[in-house]
């Protein structure tokens, strides 16, 4: 078969479908008794948070595309076959049934095992007089003062609802016998869960629910019910009429908070006039309402270990390492220049990353520091030693991608902060995210100038670098150097996107490289030679890619596909698939890493990569390709990816219909591969404390960095995850 | 570590404005920071037009602030901005050169074209090690352009041939967009078309079989793609001229655009590929030649070698002067000068010039000019030998150096009428060019050819060694022979007040010689 025919409709899932079974297998950590409780009702939590994005984004994508397509053109059919409103009808089956789950586990399994650890949400029928009293007193002081309830009339129309914002809805009798709807936000500056003396806690919907008539004087409240909305995040700006960047940005997020609703949350028992008027005033269907068995955003379950001291329910955190390429060194630069260094995260310590960074801006032989920032933590300290460095005299160009989509604000900002310390800001180019992470200090050693790098699969963020797994690579070989010093020169408009020699670059060559990678596996296995690809990506969407994968398949090729989130192609299919796999691993931290193995007839090929295999990865992002070439950290990938395919804990394997089955480990040693990398982690650090005078102790302590770490969401969702 | 050797070097090309900032270690081995182009038509609106609409100068500004930028990055001490034909040609190069210098700081140096080749050539001859060695066994050398194509030859004695042909790539992809249309015999008409135009050139330039043949110029890069199927990473390669046929009949066939996307070219690119390896095989094949050596060096490489400060590149500008010297006596002898006299009377005139440089501020230049005019000043004898110093000096301004200017080819030329004693006065207009200085230094070094002529005359070589003295306000000849010495006496007595008043010394004779 040629490559086109492996295009058939038949042999890809949906996106959105198989969105939905990973979001199912993150809902499946929350019902896995292994995990400590409040592990898994943080998973619960994510779950939640993920599909509050999906619908912000993806399916208000497809209803966009519906409600055009009656006007305009048609609708879109995916590389699967089905149209929008077919992908509609089918997520909202499949969503609807998720929800069903979330609270099947919210009501059966995550209360009652919270409520035996002490931990009680009560409800108004198991209130005492006291409790009554105690939130009388709350309500009058604390909470009244900041509502603002609203009644819709020919003269006040419905209002403007914020997004995910937690609401009452409310039939009222006016004292002249007329009905009114009217509504109640619950601002965000209150905590969801009151807590009452004796330390249970009650919703605040229910609080409000309990005084409603306070807020509407002289009428009958005839029915109430908690609602949510979620509204579409996405907006587009012209970014080249856009004169400045910045302010256009800036005000486009205005309208986030204002996009169309594209969902509606109520309890079941909620009245159903009530439903019906709201679906109308926000203009949505009914299968757009989600009636859930409990109460609307049950997010807050999550957070209960802040509530209350229950430290013993939750995993304990992870200490990231010395990373063992850097034990006994005492100079970063100087190890460097020695040997390539390969860290992984969160396993061994991001600290590294930091130092690297902050040494530059102080050493006075640095001469430039070079850097892409895409998603960089709240108060982070690589920026501030950025801006350090640029006071320090050093020329600092730093690429602040502002189209980090839900970053946006925070990118702006350290954009500003940046440039009025005297860094050369750059926003990229016009029309492409640049996705890379990619850091290039040029510095002045005894002998000659030489280019000391840093590229990694995830950003340089030092919060998330403690939550997902990433790769992150050093070196000062030259060719490299001048590859990412060409690139860099490319990004930042000084010269035409260059030839490189080492490294791959999207948009400009990535795709077919990776063809190229592909299809010399499939020549190898057409010539009657062993061969084999290993990859490891977040997402496989892209279609010609998958095609080239199946016409390596039915060549022959062994193909071990470990991918996270959505996986469009289909293993097991006879004549096409039948040499692919696919497996899946979510755990206690996100997959992020990107490793691609091929196997080239004993010449084998390991690469990292900032990309996935997506078409928004190939062809509208600066993405970056790198090769390994160290023997020692190639065979430190390869043991990484045996163990990623031995995992029989974590990982889920697909069918050719996109469900996802656990690993069988019958007869099999049984391994979780992020315990496994872990442990493997920690020894590396004790026998190095077992030689003494050789320790590099990264400047931490113990302790998680700050509360930050908690406030993250920490989303089983690839921050990048934005189309 | 010494800051001075960080060098960068801007090209401000008709197709691109490139930048290349090199770092010579302590070792002496030279790397490559940054190399960088970026793509700004400069040449569209001077072709087009005759000059440079301001919309492309403020874009030339603005990547010239960019590169400028990258330079400070790596705090680069010396560095040299320059252009070519874009500028050289533009009405409004003038006024151009002035913004640029105003907003960006940077001052561009519009190269003639004579500088442009040498420099060029220097560059791809800097980007092959060991390149002497190869010489030794005889060396042909191509560079192709997309108008001309400049042809060299060296052998053991450095080189000994230099000519520039009106065949270009742009010329012969003309025709082969005109004979494709006609035959399917293209190929062979296009072959008998080049060996024609070469053979003449090659008639007085191919003295052996070559069986090394170097070239450079921009379509080597696509070359080496093709035939290795990945970019190069050295700055050189070679590959056995009959693995270069292969790659020849494999694509001799195939149009443009095949080649365009075959080879992942650009449409630019690809069309210029069949001209390239037509000239070359056809080229090739007519010197006798067994291995290929592609050059990627340019004239950035040339610029940064000049620039660079290392011992290495002073002794590689010892022997391009070496070169030049070589070239010039091989057009002596194809002039039938009488090279015993010649080089005799350059013995003389270095050994004068080397005693009278200091007091008179000449230089290594004007050393390698005096003797360029030494050798040459009797060509104009094969073509007449009345009035000869004439024709000396119009095939002077003819010859093709690479190296030299046309100012300085200019000065040699009047050193040579000068020295018939032809009266030039600041009237002249063969002297009107000159500044008053250079003027000073013509009549000096025409003054020490003669009198290195004087002691000659005869052309019997009848001194061995001259004693050259200069004193205070004296310049001593002494000479010893055995055989009869009153011509040369009498020769050279009758530059005393000459010598009084262009040297502003006293000429002494202390002449000995037999009955």
């Amino acid at each position: 078969m040629s490559v086109e025919e492996f295009t058939r409709p038949e042999y890809y899932i949906n996106r959105e479908l198989s969105w939905l079974e990973f979001d199912q297998r993150v809902l499946d950590e929350a019902k896995d008794e292994q995990n400590p409780l409040l592990e898994r009702a943080k998973f619960l939590g994510i779950t939640l948070s993920n599909l509050d994005e999906f619908f912000m984004v993806r399916v208000a994508g497809l209803k966009d595309d519906i409600r055009d397509a009656t006007r305009k053109r048609p609708e879109m059919v995916d590389p699967a076959g089905m149209t929008s409103s077919e992908q509609f009808k089918a997520i909202s089956l499949r969503t609807h049934k998720l929800m069903d789950d979330v609270y099947m586990i919210y009501n059966n399994m995550l209360i009652p095992q919270l409520e035996q650890a002490g931990f009680i949400i009560t409800d108004l029928s198991r209130c005492s007089e006291e409790d009554r009293e105690f939130l009388k007193r709350r309500f009058e002081d604390e909470i009244y003062p900041v509502l603002t309830p609203m009644a819709v009339d020919p003269s006040r129309p419905f209002p403007l609802i914020l997004n995910k914002s937690l609401n009452l809805a409310l039939f009222v009798r006016d004292p002249e016998g007329e009905k009114h709807f009217a509504t109640v936000q619950a601002p965000s500056v209150l905590p969801r869960l009151v807590q009452l003396p004796g330390s249970s806690f009650i919703l605040l919907e229910d609080v409000l629910t309990l005084f409603m008539e306070k807020l509407f004087p002289g009428c009958q409240v005839e029915a109430a019910a908690a609602y949510r909305i979620t509204r579409s995040g996405d907006f587009s700006f012209q970014e080249e009429d856009a004169e400045d960047l910045l302010r256009e940005m800036e005000q486009s997020l205005k309208q986030r908070r204002r996009g169309e609703a594209v969902r509606l949350e109520m309890n079941k028992d909620a009245e159903h006039k009530l439903c019906t008027y709201l679906l109308k005033a926000l203009e949505l269907e009914k299968q757009d309402l989600y009636l859930v068995d409990g109460p609307v955003d049950i997010s807050f379950v999550s957070r209960a270990g802040r509530l209350m001291p229950l430290d013993y329910l939750k995993k304990d955190d992870l200490i990231p390492q010395v990373p063992q390429d850097l034990i006994g060194e005492q100079d970063l630069y100087e190890a460097i220049r020695r040997k390539d260094i390969l860290l992984s995260h969160p396993y061994e310590s991001f600290q590294p990353v930091v130092n690297f960074i902050e040494k530059a801006a102080e050493d006075p032989n640095v001469l430039a520091i070079k850097q892409t920032l895409y998603r960089v933590s709240g108060n982070s300290p690589i920026v501030q030693a950025l801006a350090k460095a640029a006071d320090n005299g050093k020329q600092v160009t730093v690429l602040v991608e502002v189209k980090a989509r839900f970053d946006e604000e925070n990118n702006i900002h350290w954009a500003k902060k940046l440039e009025k310390a005297g860094c050369h800001v750059i926003y990229g180019l016009v029309g492409l995210k640049t996705h890379c992470k990619l850091t290039i200090v040029v510095r002045r050693d005894e002998d000659r100038i030489r280019r000391y790098i840093h590229m990694s699969t995830g950003n340089y963020n030092d919060v998330t670098a403690r939550l997902y797994t990433d790769l992150g690579f050093f070196t000062c070989r030259e060719t490299i150097g001048a590859d990412a010093s060409a690139l860099f020169n490319a990004l930042t408009g000084y010269g035409d996107p260059p030839d490189m020699r080492s490294l791959t670059a999207a948009p400009i060559g990535l795709r077919r490289r990776f063809i190229a990678l592909i299809s010399r596996e499939t020549e190898h296995a057409r010539a009657g030679r062993k061969a084999r690809i290993i990859a490891k990506m977040n997402s496989l969407l892209d279609p010609e890619i998958i095609a080239y994968l199946y016409e390596a398949s039915s060549a022959g090729v062994e193909i071990d596909l470990i991918v996270r989130g959505i996986c469009a192609l289909k293993p097991g299919i006879p004549g096409v698939s039948e040499n692919i796999h696919v497996r899946s691993i979510v755990g206690w931290l996100l997959e992020h890493s990107r490793i691609y193995y091929f196997y080239n007839d004993s010449h084998e090929e390991y690469y990292l990569a900032s990309a996935d295999w997506m078409s928004r990865n190939l062809d509208r992002r600066v993405e970056l390709l790198f090769p390994i070439e160290d023997e020692k950290l190639r065979k430190r990938l390869w043991d990484m990816l045996r163990i990623y395919l031995s995992d029989t804990q974590k990982a889920r394997v697909m069918d050719k219909d996109g469900g996802y089955a656990k690993a069988d480990g019958r007869g099999k040693p049984v391994i979780g591969s992020q315990e496994y990398f872990y442990s493997e982690a920690l020894s590396h650090a004790v026998e190095a404390e077992e030689e003494p005078h050789r320790i590099f102790r990264p400047m931490e302590s113990n302790m998680p960095a700050s509360d930050e770490t908690d406030d993250v969401e920490y989303k089983q969702q690839d921050d990048d995850d934005d189309e | 570590m010494n800051k001075d050797i960080v060098t960068a070097a801007v090209d401000l090309g008709s197709g691109s404005i490139r930048l290349k900032i090199v770092q010579q270690t302590e070792q002496g081995e030279i790397s490559v920071l940054e190399n960088v182009v970026r793509t700004v038509a400069v040449g569209r609106d001077t072709f087009s037009t005759g000059r440079i609409s301001m919309e492309m100068a403020d874009e030339i500004c603005r990547v010239l602030l960019g590169f400028k930028k990258l330079m400070n990055e790596y705090k680069v001490r010396r560095r040299r901005i320059v252009a070519t034909s874009a500028l050289r040609e533009a009405e409004n190069a003038d006024a151009v050169l002035e913004l640029i210098r105003v907003r960006t700081g940077l001052t561009v140096d519009v190269l003639p074209r004579t500088e442009e080749r040498y420099l060029t050539r220097q560059g791809a001859l800097s980007a092959i090690p060991g390149f002497r060695k190869m010489t030794r066994d005889g060396l042909m050398y191509t560079r192709i352009g997309s108008g001309t194509t400049q042809i060299a030859a060296y052998d053991k004695s450095g080189l000994c041939f230099s000519q520039t042909t009106q065949l270009g790539t742009l010329r012969i992809h003309q025709m082969l967009a005109s004979i494709e249309k006609e035959t399917l015999r293209f190929q062979e008409i296009l072959s008998e078309y080049i060996t024609e135009t070469i053979q003449p050139v090659l008639r007085h330039g191919k003295q052996q079989e070559y069986e090394r043949y170097l070239i450079s110029g921009a379509v080597c890069e696509a070359i080496y793609r093709i035939e290795e199927n990945k970019s190069r990473k050295e700055s050189y390669a070679e590959f056995d001229f009959s693995r270069f046929e292969e790659m020849y009949e494999r694509i001799i066939n195939k149009s443009a655009v095949q080649i365009e996307k075959e080879y992942d070219l650009n449409t630019e690119t690809a069309e210029l590929i069949l001209p390239s390896v037509m000239l070359i095989h056809t080229f090739g094949r007519l010197v006798g030649a067994k291995t290929l050596v592609f050059s990627f060096g340019g004239l950035l490489d040339g610029v940064l070698w000049e620039l660079s400060a290392a011992k290495k590149n002073e002794k590689q500008r010892e022997r391009s002067y070496e070169d030049l010297l070589a070239y010039t006596k091989v057009l002596a002898d194809r002039f039938q000068c009488d090279r015993r006299h010649d080089d005799t009377v350059n013995d003389y005139a270095m050994e004068l010039f080397d005693r009278l440089r200091k007091p008179r501020g000449y230089t290594d230049r004007h050393r390698i000019l005096l003797q360029m005019a030494v050798l040459l000043h009797e060509t104009g004898k094969f073509l007449n030998l009345t009035n000869y110093a004439d024709n000396s000096a119009m095939l002077v301004q003819a010859f093709e150096f690479s190296g030299i200017s046309w100012e300085e080819r200019h000065m040699i030329a009047t050193m040579i009428r000068l020295f018939e004693n032809i009266e030039l006065t600041p009237k002249d207009p063969a002297y009107e060019e000159f500044d008053r200085n250079e003027r000073l230094v013509i009549s000096g070094l025409s003054m020490i050819m003669r009198l290195a002529d004087g002691l000659d005359y005869s052309r019997k070589q009848k001194f061995g060694h001259v004693g050259i003295q200069v004193s205070k306000n004296c310049l001593i000849l002494t000479a010893e022979t055995e055989q009869n010495a009153m011509l040369e006496q009498w020769r050279l007595s009758g530059f005393a007040n000459q010598v009084q008043e262009i040297l502003g010394l006293e000429l002494e004779l202390h002449i000995k010689g037999g009955m």
